[in-house]
């Protein structure tokens, strides 16, 4: 655990202005490791995911043990997993491999969940056009599926964020370690700022994702009169102008 | 094309869906299924498509086992199309048909266009909508283009029409006509509806309980119906016979016909050649210009304009007889004139005429 970032001031505030202008620097360093080793973790949770929701939908026997697994990885709270591995899991890469477990679980159960309430009419009738294994997950399944799957990474981001933060002192840095060390020092406005900054992150990944799911080409995400006036928007604008 | 050789099939749960069926499938022609239960049409298709494996038989395409087939491939160069249409509901319907088009093997940067040259053809309008927007008409007519976008030789229409109402089916039976005129390609349909199946199919198969009970063309199926098969028709079976039968087979040989200005008695001679008192009057071209009932004429007068009952319809040698018998039926006379090409009349037919050509017929 690294020492706290300023000595505890006598009167101790809860927002100290003159500490925050000498830190804000090293706060910002913290904020942005955290962002990083979230990243890290969902994108290797996500990849994991990914690959099992794969060989899930190829294998529909490797399904059911690898539900129950993720049912079990997902049962226990994620923050009790991560604390009872602390003692001994002592690297950065280590605890990031637990956290990108517990992000796996989460998107794997969300997407099979999503895919199973796909139609089977639809996955008949694209069976029956010719479309092949792949094609069938990748055009016709995972678009139907999309809100699942959204819902699923929006969580899994959020509790990357949270659990990197649970795993700071492990981790030697990013907002989680900085609200320890103010929590050991007892000091107030380095506790509230990387606390203020930590519900930011998580407020920005959630729109983040949120935006980035709104882009992507997904089955559900428009409602016919919400696209129907993003069209009129856009022929709005192509449509030249009067001379 | 397509040939059934003592083909049975069971499901999962042991049921008989298929039983024993042997029947060949002409090219270039709609074939009908038509039959209960749904689930033997289906599975008929599904052995068609590759889907499904016979429990005994085999089912050939082309000459070829379909168990020696690469199934993907094979259903990648048909048409497919189940009712009520299933569209994929997060495509627009130009993706749904270009996608098809890609399968099939259209390059990518052709799909397009192709699929937008389909949809025009089957006349949808905006091409962006997706399937939520669309009504069942244009659903159907989005899952024919799907169905014929990349021209297969070979499609394949489970209950196309199936939620369409009646005044829109006329419209999408005309339309998948001329698509497989255009093929021209052979169409293998499965419908519960007799009417889709009298008005599409050039050959019917009847289904009962699995098995094939008759089979031949509409006229066939209507007029030499097997024992059992009527509650799969329907009721009428010989008037809606007559809508397979031409007024040009059936000879127009009441002659109860006289020219305007002709003499009552010329004109009651002339109505004892007819079934009733009516007689058909013409004019001096032998245009049809009103019947007259020789009980109500004056003894000695000529047969005049002014006490005749106008004629509702003519019928052409193109016409069916169904539509004979509807003006007859409606005429006072119960009678209708047969015309030629230029209006002129050949021969009148009654209600006797078509009991009698019907009795012929199933003789």
């Amino acid at each position: 655990m690294r020492p706290c970032l300023a000595i505890k001031s006598v009167s101790d505030p809860w927002f100290d202005r003159n500490w925050l202008e000498h830190n804000w620097a090293s706060l910002l360093r913290a904020a942005r490791d955290h962002v990083l080793w979230s990243l890290l973790a969902f994108g290797l949770g996500f990849a994991a995911a990914l690959f099992l929701v794969t060989l899930g939908r190829r294998w529909r026997s490797l399904d059911q043990p690898l539900r129950a697994l993720a049912l079990v990885a997902s049962a226990v709270p994620a923050v009790s997993v991560v604390s009872t591995l602390l003692p001994t899991v002592t690297s950065r890469v280590g605890l990031i491999g637990a956290i990108a477990v517990s992000v796996t679980a989460l998107v794997y159960r969300t997407t099979m969940h999503g895919l199973d309430r796909v139609d089977p009419n639809l996955v008949a009738e694209a069976l029956a056009l010719g479309y092949g294994r792949w094609q069938r997950l990748a055009w016709v399944e995972f678009p139907l599926a999309i809100r699942a799957i959204r819902s699923g990474i929006r969580c899994a981001s959020i509790a990357a964020v949270g659990l990197v933060a649970v795993g700071g002192p492990t981790l030697h840095g990013g907002l989680g370690n900085t609200i320890a060390a103010a929590s050991g020092a007892g000091h107030r406005t380095e506790r509230v700022m990387a606390i203020a900054l930590l519900i930011v992150l998580c407020i920005m990944v959630d729109a983040g994702v949120r935006l980035m799911m709104l882009r992507a080409p997904s089955g559900d995400s428009l409602r016919p009169q919400e696209r129907s006036s993003r069209r009129q928007r856009r022929n709005h604008q192509t449509k030249p102008s009067p001379p | 094309m397509i040939s059934f050789e003592a083909v049975s099939w069971q499901n999962r749960a042991g049921d008989l869906l298929v039983d024993d069926i042997s029947a060949d499938i002409a090219s270039e022609m709609t074939t009908v299924l038509l039959g209960t239960p749904r689930q033997t049409r289906q599975a008929l298709l599904r052995l068609v498509l590759r889907l499904e494996t016979p429990t005994t038989g085999v089912v050939k395409v082309a000459g070829a086992d379909l168990r020696r087939v690469d199934g993907l491939k094979f259903r990648r160069s048909l048409g497919w199309l189940s009712g009520p249409a299933q569209l994929f509901p997060h495509q627009s319907i130009l993706e749904q048909v270009a996608t098809t088009a890609r399968l099939a093997g259209t390059l990518r940067r052709d799909a397009d266009d192709v699929a937008q040259t389909m949809l025009d053809e089957v006349e949808v309008g905006n091409t962006e909508r997706r399937p939520d927007e669309l009504s069942s008409p244009e659903r159907v007519r989005v899952g024919l283009a799907r169905s014929f976008v990349h021209r297969p030789s070979l499609v394949v229409l489970d209950d196309p029409f199936a939620g369409v109402d009646s005044v829109e089916r006329p419209l999408l039976r005309a339309l998948l006509s001329r698509l497989r005129d255009d093929g021209p390609t052979t169409v293998l349909l499965a419908t519960g509806d007799a009417e889709d199946a009298l008005a599409l199919g050039h050959r019917i198969l009847l289904l009962l309980d699995g098995a094939l009970v008759q089979s031949g063309s509409p006229t066939d199926i209507l007029t030499r119906p097997t024992k059992g098969v009527e509650s799969l028709l329907g009721a009428g079976l010989s008037l809606r016979g007559l809508a397979f039968v031409l007024v040009d087979d059936v000879p127009a040989d009441i002659k109860a016909v006289v020219a305007l200005g002709a003499t009552a008695a010329e004109a009651r001679r002339s109505a004892k050649r007819g079934p009733s008192s009516w007689v058909l009057v013409v004019d001096d071209d032998r245009r049809p210009v009103g019947w007259a009932n020789t009980e109500r004429l004056s003894a000695d007068g000529p047969v005049t304009e002014s006490p005749l009952v106008a004629v509702r319809g003519v019928v052409h040698a193109s016409d069916t007889m169904q539509r004979a018998l509807d003006y007859a039926v409606s005429s006072p006379s119960q009678m209708v004139p047969k015309v030629d090409d230029d209006g002129l009349v050949l021969g009148l037919f009654s209600q006797t005429t078509l009991s009698l050509h019907l009795a012929r017929v199933k003789a």
